[in-house]
Parts: structure tokens; C-alpha cells; sequence
């Protein structure tokens, strides 16, 4: 007998017991797998444990309504958000004028959200009239958090709140000028195309009026770069055509090193529609 | 609400669309050499905004030749020219910029009505990627303007441009 207690001439030596052991732990596992023995009634892996059940969203089809029901969520995204921001009193002194700007978009977004209700209930379909959640959970909340500050997460106040609720206004504007535009490629009917675009235009002289309250005059309304961050300044017009590239919003107390915290906002897109399952809690 | 379409819309712009599509590029081109005249005449700022301005209508009629093709518009849209180029090369700035904004919001009508009319996807994108830019040229030369009411920079009144008026 040697080290291995195998006999060298045995047919069991060590190689044949790992090939044959090996052979039948793998045979053993698949057939565990693919049984339906009482272990397994439903023809599941076996599992170890719990496992909460779940219930899966049903299927979602970014049809036109599903697309005009997104737009429209958008629309109230900016109306809650102005109406918190009028409610914040930041409007004083030489910023007096902004409340009538700001609240003259309230009421446009207000007319767009009308205008896509009809439209979508002309159509006999079903009017999706409040915010869009995943928007607010993703950009506007932590915006909203980054200028009043939110002692819970260890967030600071922003030292320039006024300045940063234009910034996000700039942000909202193009986010959903953006959308409009985007969303033409994915609706089906030209007259709709036409009717979401009108609205996008409009949004889109929101962010232009904004851009140059920000960054005015000449230099304001083409593209330019700040030469201490090395970032792109609000521009009027930022280019020759609309983009559909992610909006950069500086919001929030300055770090250490004099940077504010970049939210990058995009297209509602597939995780975000309101599809027909979904309804305003 | 109607049932989603199984057939797609065509991507390449259909026959129809061509003929739609030609009179948009027609009246870039016009609109480029307007703002070329207009460069000429205006004051250091304007002549700023002219040129740049001028600078995206040609690349929007470049991209819309780029879409049609052998199809594209050979010349710019003569009579639409000819109606407005002494109102555009000549004035104060203020009247240039007031003919400038009149023509931008004409022309933001006019591409909508474009998009509510072509179905091929291609030539939707480009037209919706190129009205939220002369939606925001109108709101600029509102301020050259001397237009200073939110309605006069927001609302667009303007009546689109038609190919009975402005034969190419």
C-alpha cells in the first residue's frame, strides 16, 4: 500500500474514485434540478430557506397614451415644484420680479397638462393627472433636499438657494422640452407629434428666458464655459438643434473645494412612463 | 384610447413627405441669407446674434438636404426671399430684431405643421430636434426687440408660412 492507501494496480486508485465520485455528485445535482419529486412540486429548484413571493408589474407598452400620460405627469412634476418653490418666500427684494415669470410658467404648465388631458381623453383614453413619482424620487426630491438642506441625510442648506431654484427651474424646463422631443420618435400619429412638440417649443422659451436670467446678455446666449469649473454656462441657445443628452443641474452647499453637487436629469424612458396599469395615489 | 398600431411608421420620408420637406429646406436656405443680410446691417451685439442664428438655419437646411437627398431644395425659396429681404437689411435694430422674431415665430408654426403632416420618422426627428431651437431664437430677439412682456416672448400668434403664398 502506498501514501494514498490505493494499491497502484488496483482498480480503485485515486484518479478513478475522483472521476467516479465527481461523475455522481453532478449526476446526483441534476437530477435534484430537473426532478419533480415531492421535494420539488412544482418542478422549482429546491431552495433553502423563505423566499417572500412576489408579483411582477404587468407587461407595459409605451403606446401613445402611455406617451401622452407620461407628458402630462411631467407637466404636474413642474407645477408641484413651483408651487413649492413660491411657498419658499425667496422672491424678495430685487428678486421680486421672478415670482410673476415663475408664476406665469406655472400657469402654462397648468394649460399644457389641460391641453394632453384632452387630448388623451378624446381619444377615449384614461388621464393620468398628477406627478410623475420616479421623477420626483430620482431628480426633484434630491434637488429639493440639496437647497433647503435635510438634516435626516446630513444635508447642508444650499448658501445660494435663490440661485439654485433657478438652476433647477433651467434643469425642469429642459428636462421637459427634452421629452417632447424625444417622444416624437416613439409616437405614432403625425397630428400628435405636432400637438407634444407645440408644447415642447413653449418649454423650451421657458429655459431660454431662465438661461439668460441666469447668465445675461450677449455672452449669455450662445455656448460658453466657466472658466472656474470648466463647466458649460446656461446658454439661450445652447446649439443649432435640440438635444437629448442628460441636463447637468449645480445644486446645493459648496464643498471645500468650491463645487456644488452635479444632478444629471434624463428622458422619462421605459422604468419611468406612466403606463395604463399605473394611477395617482 | 386606440389600440397601439402594429405597423410601424415608415422611417424614410415617404413621397408626400419629400414635397413638404422641400419647402421647409427652401425656406431655410432663404433664411440663412436674410440673416446674412441682416449681419450686414445690424449693430456689433445683433450682428452677433445674426450670424449665429444664421449660422443654425444653415445647418438645418443642410441636415434636411442631408435627409432628401437628390430630393432636396436646389435653391432657396425665392418669393419668401424677395417678401422679406428689405425688411431684413434694413432699420434700426430694434425693427430688425422685430422682423426677425416675427419670421422665427413663422417658422416655429410652420415646422409644426410639417410634423403634423409628414409620417416618416427620420424627417420627425430632425424637425422636432429643429423647432424648440427657433422657439428659443424668437424668445432672444424678443429682448433685441425691445419686446419686454413675458407674453410677447412666450406666445407665438404667428401664422406658418404656406407654399400658396411662398411658391418655391
Amino acid at each position: 500500500m502506498n501514501a494514498n492507501n490505493f494499491e497502484m494496480n488496483s482498480p480503485v486508485n485515486r484518479r478513478r474514485f475522483f472521476l467516479t465520485g465527481g461523475f455522481a455528485i453532478a449526476t446526483t445535482t441534476l437530477l435534484a434540478a430537473c426532478g419533480k419529486g415531492p421535494q420539488s412540486p412544482q418542478g422549482e429548484f429546491p431552495r433553502i430557506g423563505v423566499v417572500p413571493p412576489t408579483t411582477g408589474l404587468p407587461d407595459g407598452v409605451p403606446t401613445d397614451e402611455v406617451l401622452l400620460r407620461t407628458a402630462t405627469s411631467l407637466e404636474f412634476n413642474a407645477i408641484d415644484t413651483y408651487r413649492k418653490v413660491l411657498a419658499l418666500g425667496l422672491f424678495t427684494g430685487s428678486a421680486a420680479g421672478t415670482a410673476a415669470v415663475v408664476n406665469r410658467f406655472k400657469a402654462d404648465h397648468e394649460a399644457h397638462a389641460k391641453a394632453l388631458s384632452g387630448i388623451i381623453t378624446e381619444a377615449k383614453g384614461e388621464t393620468f393627472e398628477c406627478a410623475n413619482e420616479q421623477i420626483n424620487k430620482l431628480y426633484i426630491n434630491p434637488a429639493l433636499d440639496l437647497i433647503l438642506g435635510n438634516k435626516d441625510a446630513g444635508i447642508a442648506p444650499s448658501d445660494t438657494p435663490l440661485d439654485d431654484v433657478m438652476a433647477l427651474a433651467l434643469g425642469l424646463e429642459t428636462l421637459a422640452a427634452q421629452t417632447y422631443q424625444f417622444y416624437v420618435s416613439l409616437l405614432s400619429q403625425p397630428k400628435l407629434r405636432a400637438a407634444a412638440m407645440g408644447i415642447g417649443e413653449q418649454e423650451s422659451r421657458h429655459a431660454a428666458v431662465l438661461a439668460q436670467a441666469i447668465n445675461p446678455g450677449i455672452a449669455g446666449i450662445g455656448p460658453s464655459t466657466n472658466k472656474d469649473t470648466g463647466k458649460p454656462n446656461p446658454a439661450a441657445v445652447p446649439g443649432p438643434f435640440g438635444s437629448l443628452g442628460s441636463i447637468a443641474v449645480a445644486l446645493g452647499k459648496k464643498s471645500e473645494a468650491g463645487n456644488k453637487t452635479t444632478l444629471n436629469m434624463e428622458t422619462p424612458s421605459l422604468n419611468s412612463m406612466a403606463y395604463e396599469y399605473a394611477k395617482c395615489s | 384610447m386606440s389600440a397601439p398600431t402594429t405597423t410601424a411608421p415608415p422611417k424614410q420620408p415617404t413621397k408626400s413627405d419629400i414635397a413638404i420637406l422641400q419647402f421647409a429646406h427652401g425656406i431655410e436656405l432663404a433664411m440663412t441669407a436674410l440673416y446674412a443680410k441682416a449681419s450686414a446691417a445690424a449693430g456689433k451685439d445683433l450682428k452677433t446674434v445674426c450670424d449665429m442664428f444664421g449660422g443654425h438655419h444653415l445647418a438645418h437646411a443642410q441636415s434636411l438636404a442631408g435627409l432628401l437627398g437628390r430630393s432636396s431644395a436646389t435653391t432657396q425659396n425665392a418669393s419668401f426671399y424677395t417678401a422679406f429681404v428689405t425688411a431684413a437689411s434694413s432699420g434700426s435694430d430694434t425693427e430688425l430684431a422685430g422682423t426677425f422674431l416675427s419670421l422665427e415665430n413663422s417658422l416655429v408654426k410652420t415646422h409644426l405643421g410639417v410634423l403634423g403632416t409628414i409620417t416618416g420618422t427620420d424627417g420627425a426627428q430632425l424637425v422636432a430636434s429643429i423647432i424648440p431651437v427657433q422657439g428659443r431664437h424668437a424668445a432672444v430677439l424678443a429682448g433685441f426687440a425691445g419686446k419686454k412682456g413675458l407674453g410677447d416672448i412666450l406666445d407665438n400668434e404667428a401664422e406658418p408660412l404656406d407654399t400658396k403664398t411662398y411658391p418655391a
